[in-house]
């Protein structure tokens, strides 16, 4: 399968992705999950930091 | 407790090349792609300290681009459901009851999206021509006429949007706005396209003048769906 993008990664691209990894993504809930303390505190930095208008 | 489980993907029992600290814990035809990790540098990560957009060796960077690498090396040879970034396991008997107790859905979930890849589409709001032009000090009737033309001229953004993403959506499998970055953004929408038809996306996202394209992308943005476990 090819690799290539239709549009260079950019700086751009960085936010795209880490949209992508750290906001979706299926999410697995229950005792069998290690819950760490600092990742959800990223989300919500991460969503003031990136901004985004609903 | 410093070590923990790391799941990127749950995918089909299968082969796939990637580093060799990945591996595939298979149960019932499904399998979860997990790494045993140190969860140090998950505790260290600090998006406080970002000063506007983060930098390629920020240590969260450095994670969730491990994070993509991994689904994508799965992503090429098998299909995907990606987990959310930070997804740790007690341990193997807790993988195992996931992908037990999830069996039907997530089994569901790789038929609908086998084939298929992500594809970002966004489009920018073009600035009215007199967007310059001050509204200060112009007469009740010219200062209605100007509100009347901007006002005119975005109801025809929003118009042109719902077709650009009309057309796309029919080359589409399935698609999903994404939550827009800034004002200027029109719209930000993914797009499930099968491998077949993404020439005619292709070519389709060629006939509208300065839409950007990202991809193509593990199906991340069509994961909206939360596995529980009680196990």
């Amino acid at each position: 399968m090819p690799e290539e993008y239709a549009v260079a990664p950019s700086a751009e691209g960085l936010v795209d992705l880490l949209d992508r990894v750290l906001e979706h993504g299926a999410v697995i809930t229950g005792d069998v999950i290690i819950s760490l303390a600092g990742i959800d505190l990223i989300r919500l930095n991460l969503r003031l930091l990136l901004g985004g208008i609903t | 407790m410093n070590r923990g489980l790391c799941a990127y993907a749950i995918t089909r029992d299968g082969a796939f090349e990637s580093d060799p600290d990945i591996f595939l814990l298979a149960h019932r035809g499904l399998g979860l792609v997990v790494a045993e990790v140190d969860l140090v540098p998950f505790a260290e990560v600090d998006p406080s300290r970002w000063v506007g957009e983060p930098a390629e060796d920020d240590p969260l960077v450095v994670l969730a681009r491990r994070h993509d690498e991994v689904v994508r090396a799965v992503f090429e040879h098998l299909p995907v459901l990606p987990l959310r970034f930070g997804t740790v396991l007690k341990d193997r008997e807790a993988a195992v009851a996931l992908l037990d107790e999830r069996h039907e859905q997530a089994s569901g979930w790789l038929d609908r999206v086998e084939g298929h890849r992500e594809w970002g589409v966004r489009a920018r709001r073009r600035p009215p021509k007199d967007d310059a032009v001050s509204l200060v000090g112009l007469s009740g009737t010219e200062y209605l006429a100007r509100r009347r033309k901007r006002l005119n001229a975005a109801d025809r953004e929003t118009s042109r949007a719902n077709e650009i993403r009309d057309a796309l959506a029919r080359h589409a499998t399935d698609s999903a706005a994404r939550a827009r970055r800034s004002a200027d953004v029109l719209f930000d929408t993914a797009y499930l396209v099968p491998v077949e038809r993404e020439s005619e996306f292709q070519a389709e996202v060629g006939r509208w003048d300065g839409l950007e394209v990202t991809g193509p992308w593990p199906p991340y943005s069509f994961t909206g769906q939360e596995l529980s476990v009680n196990a």
